[in-house]
């Protein structure tokens, strides 16, 4: 039950992006056209977990027992850096296709602040090893459902009459807003 | 599907190397930088209507299924990587701490991705970009 309710409370009451306001920089960038949002969240997704599975691993199993937490931004942030250049040559050896399609992605994932947002969240709320694991999968798929719901959202603003002022990056921003305050319905829920 | 345009830089074998023309719609996008057009990256195209260098070609990119198979490998990634951590945590198979245990087992599986990403399905030429049609060939 407990793994639910954080699993739930990832996806859908504390969403990464509409309540964090984390990992805006992809959420506006890539949330344009549905499919490339679908791939960017799935891509994000893996990431996201692998990054605070190990992350969790090196803060507890390396960090604390040598009493170097003051370390834990600069090793965070060199696991997501090194995990995401492990995954792109990965993909660049077996799969050239896909590693081209996904060449635009996997750059704005290692500057995803939401993915260090989860590695040093899960230490803040002090999660063990699964809770650690459920939250990030959690995250993810929510960070997927935020840029999808807007990708969705922004394919159908192609045809509205927006002024011309709003355009772009404001109208975003005002839906990303909107979109926002409609996640705070979910507050109740857990 | 929408077409896109680019201009052939390379040709090898049954591929072309191209660098595409950048849509008006990216000319006030935030990423432009790290498009392939914009950073004279090439793109690499199965060359059936036989375009030869400098010649301006159509070109069309098979997203969806792409993103099947970005979809299909990230899941598996994601599944292998849950299952091994609940089977490490829950029943630790090795007996140590059972956190270290989740975690060695986690990664342990979702290394078993790299056999699978090995599938043929995954490397097919019909993923790559298709040209088209030759739009003008070079004078």
């Amino acid at each position: 039950m407990e793994l639910l309710v954080i699993f739930i409370s990832a996806l859908l009451i504390n969403n990464f992006v509409l309540h964090y306001f984390l990992g805006i920089c992809p959420f506006i960038g890539v949330s344009n056209r549905l499919d490339s949002a679908f791939s960017m969240g799935l891509a994000v997704t893996f990431v996201m977990t692998i990054a605070a599975t190990v992350s969790w691993l090196i803060y507890y199993l390396l960090l604390v027992p040598y009493h170097l937490e003051f370390l834990e931004i600069v090793s965070f942030i060199l696991v997501i850096a090194s995990l995401v250049q492990v995954v792109e040559m990965f993909i660049k050896k077996v799969s050239p296709p896909l590693y081209q399609a996904l060449g635009i992605y996997l750059p704005l994932i290692t500057t995803n602040c939401a993915i260090l947002g989860v590695a040093l969240l899960t230490v803040l709320k002090k999660y063990n090893f699964i809770e650690t694991l459920i939250f990030a999968l959690g995250a993810g798929l929510g960070f997927t459902l935020a840029i999808v719901i807007m990708a969705g959202i922004r394919e159908e603003l192609e045809f509205a009459d927006v002024p011309e002022t709003l355009k772009g990056a404001g109208i975003t921003l005002i839906t990303a807003g909107i979109l926002a305050l409609a996640f705070m319905g979910f507050s109740g829920l857990v | 599907m929408k077409l896109e345009q680019g201009v052939v830089v390379k040709v090898e074998g049954g591929f072309a190397y191209l660098v595409p023309s950048l849509p008006q719609g990216c000319e006030h996008c935030a990423l432009k930088e790290l498009c392939i057009g914009n950073s004279g990256g090439k793109l690499k195209a199965l060359n059936l209507p036989g375009a030869r260098e400098g010649d301006l070609v159509e070109f069309q990119i098979n997203i969806s299924r792409l993103n099947l198979n970005l979809m299909l490998l990230s899941a598996a990634g994601l599944l292998l990587l849950l299952a091994g951590g609940l089977l490490g945590f829950y029943i630790n198979p090795l007996g140590i701490n059972p956190s270290l245990s989740g975690g060695l087992f986690a990664i342990g599986f979702s290394l078993l991705v790299f056999p699978l990403a090995r599938l043929r399905r995954f490397s097919s030429r019909e993923l790559y970009p298709e040209i088209k049609r030759v739009v003008r060939r070079k004078t």
